[in-house]
């Protein structure tokens, strides 16, 4: 009880520069999201891909149906085209301005009349597989087939005229061509959109609700090389010889880690209880009543004791502070990676999705995902507790090695 | 001259005796293999089949022909969505709601019918599809589906008027039927209208790689820079314990910079192998240069900090901050706008913005050799003063 008492006051000591870190930690991220919002709501162009158009776009017809794209057609609220030198698409694409460029060959359109078709380029960042770069891709492989068909359209019928000897060919292919128009401007509207009643699943903001906490608590250890690192070992020796063994130490470590772990998950579930502005953007905690959001936050706080053993894990395995560090990122990184931090967990393989629900990090995703569900979560919270002893133990033989190798 | 040449012999002892030091420690090894290791399994995973989005078909049994052929060319598609048949159309709804799918097309039974419908004006909507939010994703995925449907709204558009020209002419309907469906497969346009091509990579090859393993490069260069900050650090903890001043007796001059140099150079070796081994990398030697570069650019700026900064605690305080900063405001995943002046003074900045760009590489060379410059300059200052 001595050992973890004295825990506790070096953990009680911690607390301002972890307080510090954390803060600025939230500083970073609350300066970034409410810049970007603003940025972005004030912005007619929110969400929109935008491209360049370079080369050779004096063509009236080009200049025609680029106006078409942009005032009438069914992509004008997700793309956005600007005409540029290519000096200057190179510089906007490097600045990321813009998504990618059309390098639009010399006489396009008159290739296109003549049925010649000269490629554009479609020229994207270095990103080559960010998914902007995918969108970009799939739509430019859509658009070229609706020209290129559209052309076979009109090339055929001009054949079976001439053959068959209709009148007035020009005004009909100009009423065949208004005719695409027609149906490809308003495509979007094709879709009779049907949006199912029930819908249990987590809304995005939901996702990435528990995503957050799951980021901000996981990477918290990084904050922890000063209390988990100790130097001198004879420590460990001394309190072993004197009965506290290596069990009873990584114990009252953990245990006072776990305290202020508690204590920030207090101090954020609080902060994120007062900005009820930022809470009610997630559809899964709006109308829930102040008790409910304790309750909420209170059973989330199960995660704390795996995270906190899986901190005090990493830093049994490195004795030097470099070493540490950088396991723990690796780790938390890697963990974070999998578990859909950062891309949604259904962009993963199955294989990797039907795993990142044993990993440790997933199991925690799972676990606040099935709280905001109002779902069961008593498999999720089964496997926190199971990761909590397996990284104890794994904890613990390490420090009894390392008290015995000494 | 002999001066120099002593300052120098003086500083590559340091800098072997430094390296040793760090390369005795297992767990430094453990981390070095675990960077390449790591990389080589998001290369692999890269490679397994993923999608952005899954979405169900439902063709009714009585279904028309068009409607199977429409299905089964987007079942084809190995793109940025993946397709599913279900039996039913409860079943896809139901999938929807539980988001067990992200949404999906019902085709109607009378589905060549529609089309035509709508080429005539006398039909609104063409398929029915269930999503549960709207989402920039699927309005992109419409558009595939838009792609599968028109080549069959094309054949028939064209086909449809010149039967109207037909009639005209007093021609027989299905005559010009047959004849216009050779004149189409004569005509068509089999190739595409548009090449790809990365930019700054059109000539050396762009590596391999998936959306899943695009933010592997932002990671690697952000764990030399936790190697340089972490290394920094280091120097702190050993001035504070006195170490330093075993080790290095006169003046400081560039003595910090190479100590810091020590661990960023084997993590800068550690993230190039991994960029390597996971095959999302460019040509090695541009690829090797542009990591040196970084290095130098991470111990500049860590050896700047360093002497700013005189607490371990407080140093280490900042470290989990300035990662943040370099994971939201360099481009690992997001592009941040707005916020140049504290981009360009994160060292991973230019080196992940500049791939494929001399200009941007430029700016990284410049960034190393001012950063160093300035690091070296305050630790001799500094040491000076003392």
């Amino acid at each position: 009880m001595n050992y973890f008492r004295a825990q506790l006051k070096r953990a009680a000591r911690s607390f301002i520069p972890v307080f510090v870190t954390m803060l600025a930690l939230a500083a970073v991220l609350g300066t970034v999201c409410v810049w970007q919002m603003r940025s972005r709501l004030g912005e007619e162009s929110r969400q929109k891909l935008v491209l360049g158009l370079v080369g050779d776009a004096s063509d009236s017809f080009f200049r025609l149906g680029m106006e078409v794209i942009e005032s009438m057609d069914a992509s004008r609220y997700s793309l956005e085209f600007v005409q540029l030198k290519e000096s200057e698409a190179r510089r906007a694409l490097e600045d990321r301005r813009i998504s990618g460029y059309l390098r639009i060959p010399e006489d396009f359109v008159e290739s296109v009349w003549n049925g010649e078709n000269e490629k554009v380029t479609v020229v994207v960042g270095s990103s080559r597989y960010s998914v902007t770069t995918l969108l970009v891709e799939e739509l430019a492989r859509v658009v070229s087939s609706m020209i290129t068909e559209s052309q076979t359209g009109i090339y055929a019928y001009t054949d079976w005229a001439r053959e068959n000897g209709a009148e007035d060919l020009d005004e009909s292919v100009l009423r065949l061509n208004l005719k695409y128009f027609d149906v490809i401007l308003p495509r979007d509207g094709i879709y009779q959109v049907d949006t199912p009643d029930s819908r249990p699943s987590l809304s995005l903001q939901g996702y990435y609700f528990s995503a957050l906490f799951l980021l901000f608590f996981l990477f918290m250890g990084l904050t922890g090389a000063s209390f988990m690192i100790r130097r001198d070992r004879s420590l460990y020796q001394l309190l072993s010889a004197r009965g506290r063994g290596a069990a009873s130490q990584v114990v009252s470590e953990w245990g006072a880690w776990c305290i202020l772990m508690a204590v920030f998950f207090v101090l954020v579930s609080a902060a994120a209880g007062a900005a009820q502005g930022a809470l009610s953007a997630v559809p899964e905690l709006e109308g829930l009543s102040p008790a409910g959001l304790i309750r909420l936050f209170a059973v989330m706080a199960l995660m704390l004791p795996m995270l906190g053993s899986l901190h005090c894990f990493l830093y049994q395995i490195t004795e030097s502070l470099v070493g540490a560090v950088l396991l723990e990122f690796c780790v938390y990184l890697g963990l974070s990676y999998l578990a859909g931090c950062f891309y949604p967990l259904t962009f993963f393989p199955e294989s990797i999705q039907r795993a990142s629900a044993f990993l440790p990090a997933g199991t925690v995703m799972a676990y606040v995902q099935a709280l905001l569900r109002g779902e069961g979560a008593a498999a999720p919270a089964l496997g926190l507790l199971a990761w909590t002893a397996v990284f104890l133990c794994g904890a613990f033989v390490i420090r009894r090695a390392r008290i015995l190798r000494s | 001259m002999r001066g120099g040449r002593s300052v120098m012999k003086r500083g590559w002892l340091l800098y072997r005796l430094l390296t040793k030091r760090l390369l005795k420690r297992p767990s430094f090894w453990l981390i070095l293999f675990l960077v390449p290791l790591l990389s080589a399994a998001a290369g692999l995973l890269g490679g397994q089949e993923s999608h952005l989005l899954s979405l169900g078909l439902y063709v009714p049994e009585n279904g028309d022909r068009l409607a199977v052929q429409v299905a089964s060319e987007l079942l084809e598609n190995d793109g940025a969505v993946e397709y599913k048949m279900f039996d039913s159309g409860e079943e896809l709804r139901r999938q929807t709601a539980f988001g067990q799918i992200d949404g999906g097309y019902l085709f109607p039974e009378d589905f060549s019918a529609r089309l035509q419908g709508l080429i005539d004006g006398t039909e609104d909507t063409l398929v029915t599809f269930v999503a549960g939010e709207d989402t920039p994703w699927l309005k992109a995925a419409r558009e595939q589906f838009f792609g599968a449907v028109f080549p069959h709204l094309s054949r028939a558009l064209s086909e449809g008027f010149a039967l109207e020209q037909a009639e005209e002419l007093g021609k027989d309907p299905s005559e010009t039927v047959m004849e216009m469906e050779k004149l189409y497969e004569a005509n068509l346009v089999e190739e595409e209208l548009f090449s790809l091509s990365v930019y700054g990579q059109e000539d050396s090859g762009s590596g391999q790689g998936s959306y899943l393993t695009a933010p592997l490069r932002g990671f690697l260069a952000l764990f030399v820079f936790l190697a340089g900050l972490a290394m920094a650090m280091f120097l702190l903890k050993d001035k504070k314990e006195g170490v330093w001043r075993w080790l290095v007796r006169g003046r400081e001059g560039a003595l910090p910079w190479l100590y810091i140099l020590t661990g960023t150079l084997i993590a800068g070796f550690a993230a190039f192998a991994g960029l390597m081994v996971s095959r999302t990398g460019g040509s090695w030697y541009g690829e090797l240069m542009r990591m040196l570069l970084l290095v130098l650019a991470v111990t500049g700026f860590s050896t700047v900090l360093a002497q700013l900064i005189s607490r371990p605690a407080v140093l280490g305080a900042c470290i989990p901050v300035l990662i943040l900063a370099g994971a939201v405001l360099c481009p690992v995943f997001l592009t941040v706008r707005g916020m140049e002046a504290l981009q360009y003074l994160l060292p991973p900045y230019f080196y992940l913005a500049g791939t494929g760009s001399a200009r941007l590489t430029l700016f990284l060379a410049l960034y190393a050799a001012a950063s160093s410059a300035a690091g070296i300059g305050l630790a001799a200052a500094l040491s000076r003063r003392r």
